[in-house]
């Protein structure tokens, strides 16, 4: 009876993994589909409310952002209060607080507020709002087929992997965002599943608007070694300004909740009327970017300009995310670091002793440097770097950057930037660089390398008392004859008899489990409820004791008064 | 599948349904007015370049590229604009990309060609007019390949590569189609860059391919005339005036040639008395070659001193030695000049013509 409830039970599970990667599928193809409409939705707005180019629209330029702002802040905080933030906390907090709940009123309100307020011009971009909105979509269909808790709590990741694959049209960087920041772990059973739905909602991308990447990146290479030294300098860079745009963010947004909750209409005009003012001489900054990023990558701008429009880019995004205009960051962060990079670029060019790459290919490089200093995801940020222009050419300097500039960022500000941001809304979410940070005890931190006794099988019952009384051990490892050890109490061993037959005649001696040193403490720590103590071996040896662990020694290494 | 399941799925799939069919119509409104967009840009880019507004026609073709981002025909006609705008930087990104997509573009390999030659990157120069040389042209290949490989030997030529260079012009020359406004050209630069035979054969291919091709006769006389062949050079330059009597530049090389057939004391047939004639008549203005040059140094100034009393001498009666000798001192006069004043120009064609031509025919 209990073998077939085993067999039922496994087979449920096995048709429920299917059932969760089926529709995993649809959450990637719902997810595609509004992000599609989303991205029409923001180009729409874009051409008829802020005039599609520089040029035209002087001064509607100046007020475009303000009233963009002001009706995005309005349907947020009025119309659809779920659809506030930027998206990867609430992602994330349907994860660990919410049990995968992700009020499906969020969807709208993020589709129209961020639709208007990037469209109109605000230094926002939709990767994020992509997220939460991918988020929703999963919620909602795990609820329209009443997945059970477990499998609920992860469906929100799925989602918002569906959700920025699509709106990057690049799988690889949905699935490592949400693995590397939302679930923060590589965990196998949720892997396919978020595979699944970021490629199903990017074939959909695909299928409406097209194959290309991101951007139409010329090829680069890099001409000289020395040069990593320059890559290397622009993730230095990017680190440092990374962690000055985190402070800035956390200053400024400080700074206006102070503020009384009636000013909310008043902050988020003002951020847009700076949009607009910075936006009269440098149109580049408004808006998600992508098409400035794109000239900087076909040469169209001076490193002087370059470098002015990162630092202006960063200002009127951290005053637009203070002010709580809804909109993402990840645009806005590429932006920056492409144009910070570049403007390095240049000035390499004119300083450098020897040869160096097209300006062009710092700005590919830096893209990726600045988003590694403020999300703290330097996977995802190579691999977005790569998957938004199609160039793997530039592998090495991509990774030199963006690994410095995420050590950089992560010396000078220990909280990642939605930790921080979480924190400030009053929720205190898991940071995912936390997590990772925090690496789980190993049995060989807790193990004894010299056993307290070890016997042999064909050891005489009394000397084995004797060894025992002289160690003083509360339990003994016998090493078996046929390899194997078991695990002997103290007070069998002392009622075994008689005293001249050999342990493996007097006692019955079951094989007790073998533990490895690489293995975590919390392995040890279950199979120490059953057994006193537990030989850990050797793994190329598998008969060599390396050491013993028992329950004391778990606790000793976890900190506990024993 | 429980009940309640498969009636969510049911309607979670026509939710899909619904949802994919009002996006495609949505989709498709959108990729019309993008379309609809980039090409309204494109043109008004195309009518500013027409009227010189470069900048503002590649602000245009940058709008136009944003809402068709992979569109070849627009990229194309920016980096035209920007490289026309001397933005080379900025030309060189976009054609590189373009390249990438169709590395046998001719068009685009041509103006990569130009830009590295434009910064010194002679072996990608090379390279790069290698394959639009070799590329696919939609448009009047034939032309536009012949442009490319004449480019091509301008390269070679600001880069002193003779060999190369005439390589170039000669499979010019073979490739020109029947049209002697291209076949025009290629004789030129082979006239230009000191191969007046060949020349001289494509010339002569194109008078006899078009009787009317005034240019075709023009060249064919400088070819002949280069190459001391002052009879074939008058007939043909007569040809030339025959078909343009108008035209000042027949007329005065006419002249030039005649003049210089009077001159040349290395004609065969001529007389003794006439060759010694023509030579002292080659020193005497050599001579005064020489004086237009001004102050003298003392080593020219002496030569010029012989040469005068070598003329005022009186003429020997056996006239065997005189005149090499005095083709010897004209060329001693004419390097003296080229020595003192290298920079003026000569403004006696005949006399430089004589003398290049006694100088090829001397003795090393």
């Amino acid at each position: 009876m209990p073998q077939s409830k085993r067999a039922g039970a496994s087979a449920r599970t096995s048709s429920e993994t299917q059932r969760f990667l089926a529709i995993s599928i649809l959450i990637g193809l719902f997810a595609g589909l509004l992000v599609v409409c989303f991205h029409i939705a923001i180009d729409f707005v874009s051409w008829y409310w802020l005039g599609a180019q520089a040029g035209r629209m002087r001064y509607g330029r100046l007020v475009s952002p303000t009233l963009g702002a002001l009706a995005a802040v309005f349907l947020v905080s009025r119309v659809f209060p779920a659809a506030q933030g930027s998206g990867v906390n609430q992602a994330k907090a349907a994860l660990y607080i919410s049990n995968g709940f992700v009020p499906p009123s969020s969807i709208a309100g993020k589709f129209l507020a961020c639709s208007i307020s990037i469209g109109s011009g605000n230094s926002l971009g939709p990767e994020d709002p992509a997220l939460q909105m991918g988020s929703g979509v999963a919620s909602l269909l795990g609820r329209i087929f009443r997945l059970p808790r477990d499998i609920m709590r992860m469906i929100a990741p799925v989602g918002a992997a569906a959700g920025i694959a699509a709106a990057f049209n690049t799988p690889i960087t949905g699935v490592l965002f949400v693995m590397e920041e939302v679930i923060a772990t590589w965990s196998a059973a949720v892997l396919g599943s978020i595979l699944l739905s970021a490629v199903s909602a990017v074939v959909v991308v695909r299928w409406f608007l097209g194959d290309q990447p991101l951007f139409s990146v010329p090829v680069f290479q890099i001409t000289h070694p020395s040069e990593l030294l320059v890559y290397a300098a622009v993730g230095v860079a990017g680190g440092l300004l990374s962690a000055g745009f985190v402070r800035l963010i956390e200053l400024a947004r400080t700074r206006l909740d102070r503020m009384p909750a009636r000013t909310l209409y008043a902050q988020a005009a003002g951020a847009g009327l700076v949009v607009g003012t910075v936006g009269l001489w440098f149109p580049e900054v408004m808006g998600a970017g992508y098409e400035a990023i794109d000239n900087a990558l076909h040469g169209r701008y001076d490193w002087p300009v370059l470098a002015q429009l990162g630092l202006f880019k960063m200002a009127v995004t951290a005053l637009c995310f203070s002010a709580r205009i809804p909109g993402g960051m990840f645009a806005p962060t590429l932006f920056i670091g492409a144009m910070i990079g570049g403007g390095l670029g240049g000035l390499a060019h004119a300083w450098w002793p020897s040869p160096v790459s097209p300006v062009e290919s710092y700005v590919l490089v830096g893209m990726g440097t600045f988003f590694a200093g403020v999300f703290r995801a330097p996977m995802t940020s190579i691999f977005m770097v790569f998957e938004v222009s199609a160039n793997y050419v530039i592998i090495l300097p991509v990774i030199v950057a963006n690994i410095t500039a995420w050590f950089v960022s992560q010396r000078l500000r220990p909280a990642p930037f939605f930790s921080m941001v979480a924190r400030m809304e009053g929720v205190d979410l898991p940071s995912a660089e936390e997590y990772r940070a925090a690496l789980p005890l190993r049995v060989e931190d807790a193990m004894q390398e010299q056993p307290p006794l070890v016997l042999d099988a064909a050891a005489r019952v009394a000397d084995a008392q004797e060894a025992a009384k002289r160690a003083g051990a509360r339990a003994a490892l016998v090493r078996r004859p046929g390899g194997g050890w078991s695990c002997l109490p103290r007070e069998k061993l002392a009622d075994a008899g008689p005293p001249e037959a050999p342990l493996a005649d007097a006692l019955e001696l079951p094989v007790c489990p073998r533990l490895y040193p690489d293995m975590p403490a919390d392995v040890a720590l279950r199979l120490l409820a059953s057994y006193p103590l537990l030989p850990v071996a050797s793994r190329t040896e598998r008969n060599r004791l390396v050491g013993s662990v028992s329950l004391e020694d778990v606790h000793r290494a976890y900190g506990l008064n024993t | 599948m429980a009940p309640a399941t498969r009636r969510a799925a049911l309607a979670v799939s026509a939710a899909l349904v619904i949802l994919f069919g009002m996006t495609e119509l949505v989709a498709r409104g959108y990729r019309a007015a993008r379309q609809e967009r980039a090409e309204s840009h494109a043109q008004r880019a195309e009518a500013y370049r027409r009227e010189g507004r470069l900048q503002r026609a590649a602000e245009e073709y940058r709008a136009a590229l944003t809402f068709a981002p992979g569109n070849f025909e627009h990229r194309l006609a920016l980096a035209r604009v920007l490289s026309a705008a001397g933005q080379w930087r900025e030309a060189e990104r976009h054609l590189v990309e373009l390249r990438e997509a169709d590395p046998s573009s001719g068009a685009v390999n041509l103006m990569l060609a130009r830009i590295d030659a434009q910064e010194g990157r002679r072996d990608a120069a090379v390279e790069s007019y290698h394959r639009a040389i070799f590329g696919y042209w939609p448009e009047a290949p034939l032309e536009n390949r012949l442009r490319a490989r004449l480019e091509l030997a301008g390269l070679y030529h600001k880069l002193g590569d003779r060999t190369k260079l005439l390589a170039e012009l000669l499979e010019a020359a073979a490739e020109a189609p029947p049209d002697p406004d291209l076949r025009n050209p290629i004789g030129r630069l082979l006239l230009e860059y000191g191969a007046p035979q060949q020349a001289a054969d494509i010339f002569r291919e194109t008078t006899r391919l078009d009787d009317a091709a005034t240019d075709a006769w023009v060249g064919l006389g400088e070819a002949e005339r280069a190459m001391g062949n002052y009879r074939a050079a008058v007939s043909a330059l007569r040809s030339a005036r025959r078909r343009d009597p108008d035209d000042p530049q027949v007329a005065r090389l006419l002249e030039e040639t005649v003049e210089t057939m009077r001159l040349d004391p290395t004609r065969v047939r001529l007389s003794g008395a006439e060759r010694n004639r023509r030579s002292r008549e080659v020193v005497k203005r050599a001579l005064e070659a020489l004086e237009r040059c001004g102050e003298l140094p003392e080593e020219s100034a002496e030569l010029a001193e012989a040469a005068r009393k070598a003329l005022a001498a009186r003429r020997p009666r056996r006239l065997e030695g005189e005149t090499p000798r005095m083709l010897a001192l004209a060329e001693e006069l004419w390097r003296a000049r080229r020595d003192t004043c290298p920079k003026m120009e000569v403004t006696d064609v005949a006399l430089e013509l004589t003398m290049a031509r006694i100088m090829r025919d001397a003795p090393e």
